[in-house]
């Protein structure tokens, strides 16, 4: 759905959910080596069962909007790969995904980084494939790097590529923070910077859910979790094993990995 | 019962079609960027700048030139001013081959950030074609150069230069949005495209004229019409007829190139869309 019209339709169904994730599933193909070569498509070999595994599968749920909602699990248990499909990374071979809004197109902050650009000009492109326009990029430039910090200011012209780990969250958390997208996704990334930042990273998202928006976290940080989000998802082995209120999913997270270790 | 449900899937198909048009058209700003950010780096970061995008064509003119000149003796194939003739050919040719190059590397090199973010996939192919037809435009003064030094003029076949521009963009974009996908699912893609490339210089008379295959006499008849099939030939002979009216293409040729455009865009996107789930698994 193009930004355009899901403004219009915002008004039309606000009523209904942010995020509608029905019945959805993705397969993906194991133990695969190599890249197929023509020959094998030509011949149309058959592709036998045992191949293919579902990284999600038979995930049914709903999201409100203004609600956050935290996606918990084990590595692997298809928590990213489930995000991914709301955010239309990946299509889903099975079921459907029905996001009612705009979405901020952001998986992991930095992500849409050029590394051989300077940080002036990713804030440019990083804006323009948030579907910013080239006027609100430039109203919003000096906010952007008023928020990332003096760090940044002093590098600006120099090239991504030279940043540290912790000035590229910054710097992509204060662009994601000048968005006006009613529904933000965020994967694993209050994990990094240090404790000042992190403590600006929390207020800002507390003012964005006072706006009303709608925020899905894919975190083990217990912490991050129950801070912002009253409801959780735990993710088992691609299927949705419990959908409920936040502490009562961690008590059966810790339940589940320690009956793993034994 | 049957058509009126056929009716609505085909319906349905062009509301997708659209929709996806319509996406790309609202995320256009990155589009510009992305543009923009390969035609900085290119001009800018390299001493040479500009003068990169004319040497590989001016350096190839040359080379044909000295070896149909002084090498081959009997060769120019008795045509005047031949290096303008041949840059007409080059230039054109430099764009689709470098075009195709760049098209099967437009979805991979951006993995990263197809994989994260989402933007309309279209707009990574469409980058490649827009980037290429910027320096192709660029590069194309060199012709107004040569000509000059000729002192050979346009003639009123001018007119058909920004038909031919258009068919090469629709047939680039077709190219493009094929070769990206396929090349992410398949590993051998690469490979075949540089060998096909390399016939093709050859197959669409871009150092000789069409002449010598249509009315050679030691070609049958399929084999002359085969050759014409393919659509660069009358997009390439628009091109020089804009300085050799004896070059205007065939009625064949020139409904071989309309079609292939028009076949190979619609051909390149269908398949862009389908492999679209596939593509994205892999990146």
């Amino acid at each position: 759905m193009s930004a355009g019209q899901a403004t219009a339709a915002t008004a039309a169904v606000a009523h209904a959910p942010a995020v509608e994730v029905d019945n959805v599933g993705v397969q993906f193909l194991r133990n695969r080596k190599r890249k197929a070569r023509i020959r094998d498509t030509v011949m149309r070999r058959p592709k036998p069962e045992q191949d293919t595994f579902w990284a999600v599968r038979h995930v049914t749920a709903s999201i409100a909007h203004g609600e956050t909602v935290g996606l918990v699990g084990e590595n692997g248990s298809g928590k990213s790969t489930l995000l991914k499909l709301i955010s239309g990374v990946l299509i889903a071979d099975e079921g459907s995904v029905t996001v009612n809004g705009e979405m901020a197109p952001l998986l992991e902050l930095g992500a849409g980084f050029s590394p051989d650009l300077s940080g002036r000009e990713n804030i440019w492109l990083a804006g323009a494939i948030h579907g910013l326009t080239h006027e609100q990029t430039a109203e919003r430039f000096d906010a952007i790097v008023r928020f990332a910090g003096k760090g940044i200011r002093n590098f600006l012209d120099t090239p991504v590529r030279h940043y540290s780990s912790g000035m590229k969250v910054r710097l992509g958390f204060a662009i994601t923070a000048q968005l006006d997208h009613p529904i933000l996704l965020i994967d694993e990334v209050l994990a990094v910077g240090d404790r000042r930042f992190k403590r600006k990273c929390y207020r800002k998202i507390d003012r964005l859910l006072e706006e009303g928006r709608t925020l899905i976290i894919v975190s083990h940080s217990e912490r991050d979790v129950t801070r912002f989000c009253q409801r959780s998802l735990l993710m088992r082995d691609g299927e949705l094993v419990m959908d409920g209120p936040t502490e009562e999913v961690f008590a059966a997270y810790y339940d589940d990995s320690e009956l793993d270790d034994e | 019962m049957a058509a009126s449900l056929r009716a609505s899937a085909s319906d349905r198909t062009i509301t997708r079609m659209t929709a996806r048009l319509a996406a790309v058209w609202s995320r256009r700003e990155i589009l510009g960027q992305l543009v923009g950010r390969d035609i900085r780096v290119k001009y800018s970061s390299s001493v040479l700048g500009y003068l990169w995008s004319l040497l590989e064509p001016l350096m190839l003119t040359a080379v044909y030139y000295l070896v149909f000149t002084f090498l081959l003796s009997r060769a120019r194939f008795g045509i005047e001013d031949y290096a303008l003739f041949l840059i007409l050919g080059v230039l054109p040719w430099l764009w689709v081959s470098s075009t195709v190059g760049a098209s099967m590397r437009a979805l991979k090199n951006q993995a990263r950030l197809i994989s994260k973010v989402r933007i309309p996939r279209e707009i990574f192919p469409l980058g490649v074609v827009g980037a290429k037809t910027f320096d192709f435009i660029m590069s194309a003064l060199v012709i107004a150069f040569v000509a000059a030094i000729a002192q050979a003029p346009p003639n009123p076949n001018l007119l058909y230069v920004p038909v031919a521009f258009l068919l090469e963009i629709m047939l680039l974009t077709g190219l493009a949005f094929f070769l990206s996908a396929v090349n992410v699912l398949l590993r051998d893609v690469e490979r075949l495209t540089r060998i096909i490339l390399r016939v093709g210089f050859y197959m669409s008379a871009v150092v000789f004229p069409v002449s010598r295959i249509t009315q050679s006499d030691r070609l049958p008849e399929w084999g002359k019409l085969l050759y014409q099939s393919n659509p660069l030939i009358g997009i390439f002979s628009l091109y020089r007829s804009a300085f050799y009216p004896s070059e205007f293409p065939s009625t064949t040729a020139l409904t071989a190139s309309v079609v292939g455009a028009v076949g190979m865009l619609i051909i390149g996107y269908w398949t862009f869309i389908k492999l679209e789930p596939a593509v994205l698994k892999e990146l």
